[in-house]
């Protein structure tokens, strides 16, 4: 026992997927990414609540089936559990599978831990007729048990008591107590010449037994008359096909208007503000040229992208929390074999739209070795919502007829290149084929809306964190080197300097201009840090424009119309099933940019440029966590590889687009 | 008989997990154990999908092959 100062650790311990980040989140206030998948959670996540004067740590750990690890998000949570030996254990249990989640808890009750019980999700166990007798549970284990509902926060509470109870007391689990007469008892004694685990199961199956009760209900067929249409061989592939297609159809078409408002909003709204602001009180001419060149030119322009990201992360959200992803592993395993993969890999893969890093991470869920590596050197390729900023922008801005047909080939060329990638890795390093698989299917549940808004709010607070530090330091620092040496023009400055020395590499592919090859150098950061980096750069251009009246209260009004304009926009284009085109209309805020790029890219240098931001390791962020999880050689490899590859797909694209668009 | 060779729809009631299996402790874990009873939903390729009680199991066949098995009326 570890009392520092009435400090209690507790593990929040159970099989995959039974709420247990949820659990946390609703007692520590967190918001840890939840879903309905197994494998959400790949490391241990740590949470802290003040109760009655005690200082509870609660560790959410990966989730495990048996203490025998396999994976090595399973590894991390027995570690834990094992060698530093929690105060408490919290084992949150699945009401409706409690048979199968007993198998876990009397393995942990072996520990000799004191341990609380969480009967989670307890409103879908009575809607089947499951009924749990606590009383008697605890007669039986000398596990408090306390019925919850994660979803709605019912009973939640009570489990901050429970805990403390059981680490005063030090309330052990008793299963060796057992009173003779239970059914318990007799499979204890059918069981005592097996082995250790089919010891466990014995008495896992008999705790069942003698605690819960069935009444007949009717079984809920929802979850097995969806499963009919789709993991159907034929009608689950067209399924997959639609529910994508509906994906990026509403990603693109419901963000387009509120993008549209929000370049406006920011270019001509905030922008307008902060300048005659720092007019009026007498700014230095530099301090307003920073403001609307580096602050609004270069982060403002980044954050119009926001409404893309939030629609794309809510509806990623929606499918992990239905449990349709977790079944895309058994409705695609049949094509990923034949790629020699694993029908596991589909999931981070598909996380990889979202964010590459968590994607990255994903892996550990995956019992091979080869198959973890396979996919981790995949996940990069797929297009995050930061490239889709710039895709947005440039297949907009030269394919205007054509946009979105522009994205949806960089997404295929992403996933061509991850699957060639994986092939090549096979040929090379990995002749045998790909492993077993055995995943459990969660039941479909309605996703709880304001969960799912924490965690899309999450992934905007990530973007705003980023715009605020990686983004502005960028821009900052680009405007500086623009504006240095002192008195140069831009083209004379440091930054042009740098572009100029790297961009004989880079004219094969059409994208000789200082401008253009200095903005690859900081998207390594960020991706959407190389659209800031040419809006800083031509704004330090523009000649300063007329000041102009600006009248707050009537451009206020304005704004505001837009957006309710915007909203009913989006709105409508839910109603229409075709996709239409990115169309960002222009304004004369983002004009001169989009007239300096136009004239820096033709179309052909233009889908260079998308291909290279595309395909050249995604940034930053996931290097480190590629080194971290499958170590320097193969990351520093891949960094080699990704830019060879962009370098040679770009040049080929580049010679071909410039012949055919001529 | 092995569970990898039943049939769709057909119920079953589960023997052993052969030892050799790599996911011997795992697939027990996950409710795949002896004296349990099992009904193949579906079947895609390698993988089948099998309910035991109220949880849905999706393997492949390497496991199946493992898992041993006496067809229920």
């Amino acid at each position: 026992m570890s009392e520092n100062g009435r400090t209690v650790r507790v593990a929040i311990a159970g099989n995959p997927n039974t709420g247990k980040t949820t659990l946390l989140n609703r007692l520590a206030g967190s918001t840890f990414a939840v879903g309905n998948w197994p494998g959400v959670t790949v490391e241990r996540k740590t949470g802290f609540v003040q109760f009655q004067g005690w200082r509870i740590e609660l560790v959410d750990l990966p989730g495990l089936y048996t203490l025998e690890p396999l994976t090595e998000d399973e590894r991390i949570a027995r570690d834990y559990l094992l060698n530093e030996r929690p105060d408490v254990i919290l084992n949150v249990v699945e009401t409706p599978r409690l048979e199968r989640n007993l198998n876990l808890t009397v393995e942990l009750a072996e520990l000799g831990i004191p341990m609380v019980m969480a009967l989670n999700m307890m409103d879908e166990a009575q809607r089947l007729g499951i009924s749990v007798d606590v009383g008697k549970l605890y007669a039986l284990s000398g596990i408090r048990a306390i019925p919850t509902n994660g979803r709605s926060g019912q009973g939640v509470r009570e489990l901050l008591p429970a805990i403390l109870e059981a680490h005063q007391r030090q309330q052990r689990p008793t299963l060796a107590l057992i009173h003779d007469e239970d059914p318990l008892m007799a499979n204890l004694r059918a069981a005592a010449e097996l082995d250790a685990q089919s010891r466990r199961l014995g008495i896992a199956e008999g705790l069942y037994r003698a605690v819960v009760q069935r009444r007949e209900a009717q079984a809920r067929e929802f979850s097995a008359a969806l499963d009919r249409v789709l993991l159907h061989p034929v009608l689950g592939l067209v399924a997959y096909l639609a529910i994508m297609y509906l994906f990026f159809k509403v990603s693109f078409d419901f963000s387009a208007p509120l993008m549209d408002w929000l370049d406006g909003f920011i270019n001509g709204y905030v922008g307008q503000i902060a300048a005659t602001a720092l007019m009026q009180i007498g700014a230095p001419e530099l301090v307003v040229r920073f403001m609307s060149e580096a602050v609004i030119g270069g982060v403002g322009f980044a954050l119009t992208f926001l409404p893309l990201i939030a629609v794309m992360f809510f509806l990623l959200t929606l499918l992990g929390m239905s449990g349709y992803m977790a079944r895309l592993p058994f409705l695609l395993d049949r094509f990923m074999r034949h790629l020699g993969l694993n029908g596991k890999a589909v999931i981070p893969l598909l996380l990889g739209l979202g964010c590459n890093v968590p994607a990255v991470m994903a892996t550990r869920t995956m019992e091979s070795p080869r198959d973890k590596l396979l996919v981790v050197m995949m996940i990069p390729f797929m297009s995050c919502p930061a490239r889709l900023v710039i895709f947005s922008f440039f297949a907009t801005l030269f394919f205007p007829q054509n946009a979105a047909l522009v994205i949806f080939g960089m997404y295929a060329l992403g996933v061509v290149v991850a699957l060639f990638t994986s092939l090549l890795l096979q040929r090379a390093l990995f002749k045998h084929e790909s492993s077993a698989m055995l995943i459990e299917l969660p039941p479909y549940r309605l996703p709880h809306l304001p969960t799912v808004g924490a965690i899309v709010w999450s992934h905007v607070r990530e973007f705003l964190y980023r715009a605020g530090t990686v983004i502005f330091a960028v821009s900052v620092v680009i405007w500086s080197l623009i504006h240095l040496p002192p008195g140069a023009t831009p083209a004379e400055s440091i930054v042009a300097r740098i572009g100029q020395a790297i961009a004989p590499a880079f004219a094969p592919l059409g994208l000789g201009d200082w401008r253009i090859t200095t903005s690859l150098v900081p998207a390594f950061l960020a991706r959407e840090v190389s659209l800031s980096f040419m809006a800083t750069v031509t704004a330090a251009e523009e000649e300063a424009s007329e000041e102009r009246a600006f009248d707050f209260i009537a451009e206020t009004q304005e704004q505001a119309e837009g957006l309710l304009r915007a909203l009913g926009q989006s709105v409508s284009s839910l109603l229409n099933l075709n996709l239409q085109t990115l169309n960002v209309e222009e304004d004369e805020e983002t004009a001169f940019l989009r007239d300096r790029v136009r004239a820096l890219f033709t179309p052909a240098s233009g889908l260079a440029f998308m291909i290279m931001l595309l395909l050249y390791n995604s940034c930053l962020a996931v290097y480190g966590v590629m080194d971290k999880e499958v170590g320097r050689k193969y990351a520093l490899g891949f960094l080699a590889w990704s830019f060879v590859v962009a370098w040679v797909v770009a040049f080929v694209v580049y010679q071909v687009a410039q012949r055919v668009l001529a | 008989m092995r569970l990898s060779d039943a049939l769709q729809g057909q119920r079953i009631k589960i023997v052993k997990v052969r030892e050799e299996c790599a996911l011997h402790a795992k697939v027990q874990a996950m409710g795949l154990h002896s004296a349990r009873e099992a009904t193949v939903l579906s079947r895609s390729g390698r993988m089948m999908l099998v309910e035991v009680g109220n949880v849905r199991l999706a393997l492949s066949d390497e496991i199946a092959g493992y898992v041993e098995v006496h067809p229920q009326l």
